[in-house]
């Protein structure tokens, strides 16, 4: 077979031309198929990664190496190999050439069958490797099972068979692979009519008919409930929203120092049950942050609303804990209803900041060193009539009263309250005592400093006192006190302070390692050194969530120091 | 001398030699083993609204917000006493005659701390420096460990920590999350476990043969068990899905003499009255549908399950529309072997002890009830004392 | 009372010193964990009382352990069971398993648990002890117990005041540290609960206080005087019925779960002699013909830390200390948190249905090597394993078990490896590893 492929020679088609537009290989796939994909430029891309230093870095490190090792990675090495040696060139070479410039893909349902039909497409750097790849291809496919007497080679139509299962074309440097001899032909005709064009944004652009695939049967309903409250807060409207969608619509691309994905769900519409989920969003002052903020993520619910749902919304198996919680929060806000009479007392905007926490009151810092978290919340205007700031600064009080209750009645230590006005503002906060004999670094309770601070716009409740009076001092020297809109869901990760905070804990990263990888101090200090480096590359992660008009959109863009 | 034989004793107690016996015994067919099942209601059940005395103008006058109402609860044979409107699933158990509701349960100088009133409970000691040694764990230890085939007399169905009240030096006892603890991740070895071998019945490898016996007796065993079905047949609460794993696992011959259920949440100091009726509702929900999968399958005359919690409530309801901790309060035995009805009096709210609930009823009575009627044995060393067992299951004669 | 020289007979040396590949692999599966290939063989090379000498000299520890003692108290500022995988790493990598192994007796007999405790340090502390002084004689280790900050806390040693004398602590020292029940009265647990008054815990260590010492008129065990901490502890220790008490206890996790009359007796003059000093008493029960003899081999239960790290040591697998941690809970023993005062009853208590379930799929994660999240790495023994299905499973069998496997149970290991399909080495470990003869030692 593939010495006849060798000599039947496909007409030429010239579909690259000399000003730089072209005809787009996308151009093949059938318009209407429920799924499709486009990735332009992958070459580049890979070009870019393996130049970029996080990757030098990886390719240096011995966990690499060790990696490099392993059966699966020996096996897919192997397999590049053998695909490179058919393209004739190195590995890279072989990928640029054969993927790396415009690759198409569709699939579509096909009667009769569960498999769909799938059709991929892709522009070589030139008719002759086009060519080469085709008969690549028509090697690879002999060692798959199949009727070796549906063989079938290019008679006019342009396709061309090895076994009746794949069926193949060449069109000028396009090759055109599919599973269904009719989209085939279909696809070829396509590409041959189509007019060129200006050259693709570079990227992974993939489309998703929805309305098909829910047809089809090829679409997971969202859940309905969930296995907990966090899970709900972060997913729950958007899985609705999805139930609603047409299409869906992902890209991804690369910049000099950045990686961005974008997913789009068009239109936008979600059921009553989760409009909480999507509340209208007020303007507000933003929340500073200190210079250290290792991560910090805002929500925008209904949470009142979401609270009285919490039967529907949350699986049933929860319900005991719902109550066990309602009950609680009852006993800490004075017997106040938590739904009815304290969460109604909070704005729609709940952040939560991490930052590193200030141990100069410790002296020494604990062995094992936690960030602190710190969740702000708004105080609305109806809310200060309804909570007022003694009555949050006292339920502190009696939680920590519950809680030393129960640590005493275990035999546990205690932890000493502590109340203080800070520029005018009521801190309080509670802490372990060192033990006046102790030596050495405190354990790890020591990270638990928990504190709560009321503003008269704000509450701030804290893991880490010295966390929280941070926050405070960076709203009071805040620049800006422009409001803007409040976003839905965001949220963000600035390495450096991580690493750093990472950095502060290498000691513990390392004896972890030692423990859980079996490995000497040695290769799990260069373990732990590459997972730092390769962070040290890193500047930003930036997730956020938007429901607008035209449909929801999640974005996540991972911004680099160095380039990409 | 004396020394020295009271040593050996000790060893010969330290190892048994013949437990290596309950694994001959296994599946030798004959009746089940009897099991107990115990129910924590933790955090302090509030008895006078799970059986309420209804008529009692006392009650409705210090509980404004909170007394149920004659028209709403569902009434007992007796008493003016009558459960709680969302417990119409044990109601109906009641009427079968399969409830017996056993009022002012508790103990004298009762404590109100949840931890240390709990411990109480699960250590039937009013002494708190006594070892740290569970009422049930005792009994699995009386009954002895070859009392089940499997090796597994007792099991808390939970994923925390092990309660107190399971505790045995002698009778370890698994916390069974799931049922994917007693199911071989690889099925295939199965028939490769099965296998006999020629040696000597007291040998370790015998023993070890055994227990690989009863895995895979276990394995076969739930291979048979429609677990959709009984998923369905359940309540889809935490209380409900514990109940039916424990269920599937009576189900598929797994001989449990004692299995320990939570079903936490009760501390309503606040705003109860919500709360307390969907905690009720999931309790009476899961257990009439055990008891009724039982009855079903034919298991019901072999097992009973016994509620309880570490105190009531104080009959006064406080100013959160919620009511604190307090005392005696009623607990539910239930099982077709039992006597139904109430057994004891209404609650008397005109000579409270501190404002709270007085016990008529000793909880260990309930305990050497379960321990001399149930399991047939000798409740004074269990309990360190003499108690009067109840009526509520018959005398074995 | 019996002779000295009687006595002593019962645990008289073998003739014969050399040693074949399963005696080898049994001393050395009691000696410590498994029967790695390579110290099979040179104990075979080397016979019987050159590999006793060796495995019970405890010589300074190997680099791979000196670098783990390094990051203990890292390990220890998060949790107990961080410093429970800590200890699991050691037992893996140690090149002198039975100080490991005598550390894990004594956790069972002084039997702490972090559920009490909840401080992790105070259990790496009470652990670093008994890695310390196991292996010396029990004064040392008495006394050490009783001014340690975890089993203060765990048997209520800091409620044991002057004028509210707290039991608690005096009471297991007297029925399970050292004489046992029978040996003693009610008034001596009083009296010694008094003197050992004034304990408390200052940070990581303990401090005595005087001023909460009862320095007052004491009986203790028919000794007159005003007692204090060290001598009841120097009572107890010296007491016969100790020395007796705890020799069995060493024959019960070396030798065998119920050791006769004789060879308790001829153990205890040996241990007596030796000054409580447990490799003293090894010394000899390794040597002698009764722990070679076929009543010994494969007559315990194996623990779930003998389970876990012997066939891990015994395939050559590094692994995941804390995947291990947790996975010896599953099977009944959770280091750092036995379930009461007693420790672990052992033996017979190891296995019921859901405890073998979980050697079982044990086995099986095993097997899977680094897709199972237990074994990081290929195992030495995959690399050395040849052939045909049979041959495999032969070979595995001799290297995990030391001893061929019957006739019957091997064909059906075979055709149990054909049902499972896929790697056939994998399946046939994993099989023989679920085998009740893997949870026999």
């Amino acid at each position: 077979m593939l010495f006849v492929a060798a000599f039947v020679r496909p007409v030429v088609l010239a579909l690259a031309s000399a000003t730089g537009e072209s005809i787009p290989i996308a151009a093949a796939l059938p318009q209407d198929a429920p799924l499709r994909a486009e990735w332009n430029d992958a070459a580049g891309a890979l070009d870019a990664w393996l130049a970029s230093p996080t990757w030098s870095t990886i390719e240096r490190s011995s966990a690499y190496a060790e990696r490099m090792k392993r059966k699966d990675m020996r096996d897919l090495r192997g397999g590049i190999a053998i695909v490179a040696g058919l393209l004739k060139a190195p590995a890279q070479q072989a990928f640029a050439q054969a993927l790396g410039r415009e690759v198409a893909a569709a699939a579509l349902p096909r009667d009769g069958t569960d498999e769909p039909a799938v059709i991929l497409a892709t522009r070589a750097a030139s008719p002759a490797l086009a060519e080469t790849l085709a008969q690549a291809i028509e090697t690879l496919a002999a060692f798959t099972p199949g009727d070796a007497a549906a063989q079938e080679d290019d008679d006019g139509d342009g396709v061309r068979s090895t076994n009746g299962r794949e069926f193949h074309a060449v069109v000028g440097d396009a090759v055109l692979v599919a599973n269904d001899r009719a989209l085939l032909v279909e696809s070829i005709a396509r590409l041959r009519g189509a007019q060129s064009g200006a050259p693709r944004a570079p990227g992974l652009h993939m489309h998703a008919n929805v309305v098909a695939l829910r047809t089809a049967g090829l679409w997971k309903p969202a859940p309905t409930s969930y296995d907990n409250a966090v899970g709900a807060l972060l997913a729950y409207g958007i899985g609705n929203a999805l139930e609603h969608a047409e299409a869906l619509d992902l890209e991804l691309a690369h910049g000099q120092r950045s990686l961005r994905l974008r997913v789009v769900a068009t239109p936008f519409s979600v059921d009553d049950a989760a409009a909480w989920f999507f509340p209208s969003r007020a303007q507000s002052v933003p929340i500073a942050l200190p210079q250290d903020t290792i991560a910090n993520l805002a929500l925008t619910r209904d949470y009142p609303r979401f609270y009285s749902m919490r039967n529907e919304l949350l699986d049933a198996d929860l319900k005991g804990s719902i109550v066990e919680f309602d009950s609680i929060m009852g006993i800490l806000f004075g017997g106040r209803s938590f739904g009815d009479e304290v969460l109604p007392a909070f704005g729609d905007n709940a952040t939560l900041i991490v930052g590193p926490q200030d141990y100069a009151d410790l002296g020494t810092p604990p062995g094992v060193q936690y960030p602190g978290f710190t969740l702000v919340l708004q105080r609305s205007e109806d809310g200060k009539d309804l909570l007022k700031a003694r009555d949050l600064l006292t339920a502190f009080q009696t939680t920590l009263g519950v809680v030393n209750a129960d640590r005493g009645q275990k035999g546990l230590e205690s932890m000493l309250q502590n109340s203080e006005r800070v520029d005018g503002i009521d801190v309080v906060s509670a802490r372990f005592l060192l033990d006046e004999d102790e030596t050495g670094a405190p354990d790890v309770r020591f990270n638990a400093e928990p504190a709560l601070a009321v503003t008269p716009t704000h509450v701030f409740v804290s893991s880490a006192r010295s966390h929280l009076l941070a926050l405070l001092a960076a709203q009071r020297t805040a620049t800006s006190a422009q409001p803007v809109a409040e976003p839905h869901s965001q949220v963000r990760v600035e390495f450096p302070a991580l690493v750093s905070l990472l950095g502060a804990n290498e000691e513990a990263l390392v004896a972890n390692r030692m423990v859980e990888h079996a490995e000497d101090a040695e290769t799990a200090r260069a373990a732990i050194q590459l997972f730092l480096d390769l962070l040290r590359g890193l500047d930003a992660l930036d997730v956020a969530i938007d429901p607008a008009q035209e449909g929801v959109s999640l974005t996540a863009e991972l911004r680099t120091l160095g380039a990409l | 001398m004396t020394t020295r034989r009271t040593f050996l004793k000790s060893c010969a107690a330290a190892v048994p030699a013949l437990a290596w016996s309950r694994f001959a015994i296994a599946g030798s067919g004959g009746g089940a083993p009897r099991c107990l099942v115990v129910v924590r209601l933790g955090g302090g059940n509030d008895g006078l609204n799970t059986v309420a005395p209804i008529e009692d103008d006392v009650y409705r006058r210090l509980r404004p917000s909170l007394a149920l109402t004659k028209a709403e609860s569902l009434p007992l044979s007796r008493h003016g006493l009558a459960l709680h409107p969302r417990l119409k699933g044990l109601a109906e158990h009641y009427d079968a005659g399969r409830l017996a509701v056993v009022t002012n349960v508790g103990y004298p100088r009762p404590d109100r701390s949840h931890f240390r009133s709990m411990d109480i409970w699960h250590t039937a000691s009013l002494e708190p420096e006594r070892a740290r040694i569970g009422v049930h764990g005792a009994t699995l230890a009386t009954l002895g460990r070859e009392t089940s085939a499997s090796g597994i007399p007792g099991v808390a169905l939970l994923d925390t920590e092990m309660p107190l009240g399971l505790v045995h030096p002698d009778v370890p006892v698994p916390l069974l999350a799931s049922l994917e603890q007693v199911r071989l991740d690889e099925a295939k070895l199965v028939p490769l476990l099965e296998l006999d071998r020629d040696t000597p019945a007291a040998s370790p490898l015998a023993r070890a043969v055994g227990a690989a016996h009863a895995a895979t007796r276990l394995a076969r065993r739930l291979e048979h068990v429609d677990l959709a079905a009984t998923a369905n047949a359940f309540p889809a609460t935490a209380l409900g899905k514990r109940l039916a794993t424990l269920f599937t696992l009576l189900r598929s011959g797994l001989d449990l003499r004692i299995a320990y259920v939570a079903h936490d949440g009760f501390d309503t100091h606040t705003r109860q009255k919500d709360n307390h009726a969907a905690l009720l509702l999931e309790l009476g929900d899961a257990l009439a549908a055990f008891q009724t999968a039982l009855v079903k399958d034919g298991l019901d005359r072999d097992v009973v399950t016994l509620t309880f919690s570490e105190f009531g409530r104080r009959v006064e309801e406080n100013g959160s529309k919620g009511t604190d901790h307090g005392a005696a309060a009623p607990l539910f035995v239930l099982g077709s072997a039992v006597t139904g009805g109430v057994f004891g009096e209404a609650p008397n709210l005109t000579d409270l002890e501190d404002g709270d609930v007085r016990y008529e009823t000793d909880f260990r009575q309930v305990y050497a009830t379960l321990l001399e009627r149930w399991f047939g044995v000798d409740s004074r060393p269990v309990l360190g004392g003499s108690f009067a067992p109840l009526p509520f299951l018959p005398a074995i004669v | 009372m019996l002779g000295d020289a009687t006595s002593r007979n019962a645990l008289a040396p073998r003739a014969d010193d050399a040693l074949d590949e399963h005696a080898a692999a049994h001393l050395l599966r009691r000696a410590g964990f498994g029967q790695p290939r390579v110290d099979v063989e040179r104990a075979c090379e080397r016979g019987l009382e050159a590999t006793v000498s060796t495995l019970t000299t405890l010589d300074p520890p190997c680099a791979a352990v000196r670098e783990l003692d390094a990051v203990l108290d890292t390990v220890a500022a998060g949790e107990s069971d961080a410093v429970a995988a800590w200890w699991v790493a050691r037992m893996l990598r140690s090149e002198q398993p039975l100080r490991e192994k005598l550390a894990l007796f004594w956790h069972g007999h002084f039997a702490t648990s972090d559920a009490k405790v909840q401080d992790a340090r105070l259990m790496a502390t009470q652990l670093r002890t008994f890695l310390d002084l196991g292996a010396g004689p029990f004064h040392a280790l008495l006394h050490a117990m009783t001014r340690d900050a975890a089993m203060l806390l765990w048997l209520d040693g800091e409620l044991n005041r002057k004028d509210h004398p707290n039991e608690n602590y005096a009471r297991e020292v007297f029925e399970l540290f050292t004489l046992g029940i029978g040996n003693y009265d009610e008034q001596d647990i009083r009296e010694a609960a008094r003197a050992l008054t004034g304990f408390r815990r200052a940070g990581g260590r303990t401090e005595f206080v005087r001023a909460m010492h009862d320095d007052g008129t004491k009986t203790v065990l028919g000794h007159r005087g005003a007692l204090a901490a060290d001598d009841v502890v120097t009572l107890c220790a010296k007491h016969p019925a100790t020395a007796r008490r705890l020799a069995t206890r060493l024959l019960q996790m070396f030798a065998h779960p119920s050791p006769p009359n004789a060879v308790i007796d001829a153990a205890c003059a040996v241990y007596a002699d030796a000054g409580l000093d447990p490799l003293a008493l090894l010394r000899v029960v390794l040597r002698s013909e009764w722990f070679h003899s076929p009543a010994v081999v494969r007559a315990r239960i194996a623990s779930p830390v003998e389970f876990v790290v012997g066939h891990l040591r015994s395939i050559g697998a590094r692994a995941d200390a804390s995947a291990c941690v947790r996975t010896m809970r599953d099977m009944g023993q959770w280091l750092l948190r036995p379930p009461t005062v007693k420790g672990w009853d052992g033996e017979d208590a190891w296995l019921n249905a859901a405890t073998f379930v979980a050697r079982a799929d044990c086995a099986r994660r095993i097997a899977l090597g680094d897709d199972a999240g237990l074994v990081r790495g290929t195992p030495k023994l995959a690399a050395e394993v040849p052939g045909d299905v049979p041959t495999i499973v032969e070979v595995i069998a001799m290297r995990v078990l030391g001893a061929p496997l019957p006739r019957a149970v091997g064909e059906a290991v075979v055709a149990t490896v054909a049902a499972i399909g896929g790697d056939s080495k994998a399946a046939a470990l994993g099989a023989i590893l679920a085998l009740p003869e893997a949870s026999v030692v």
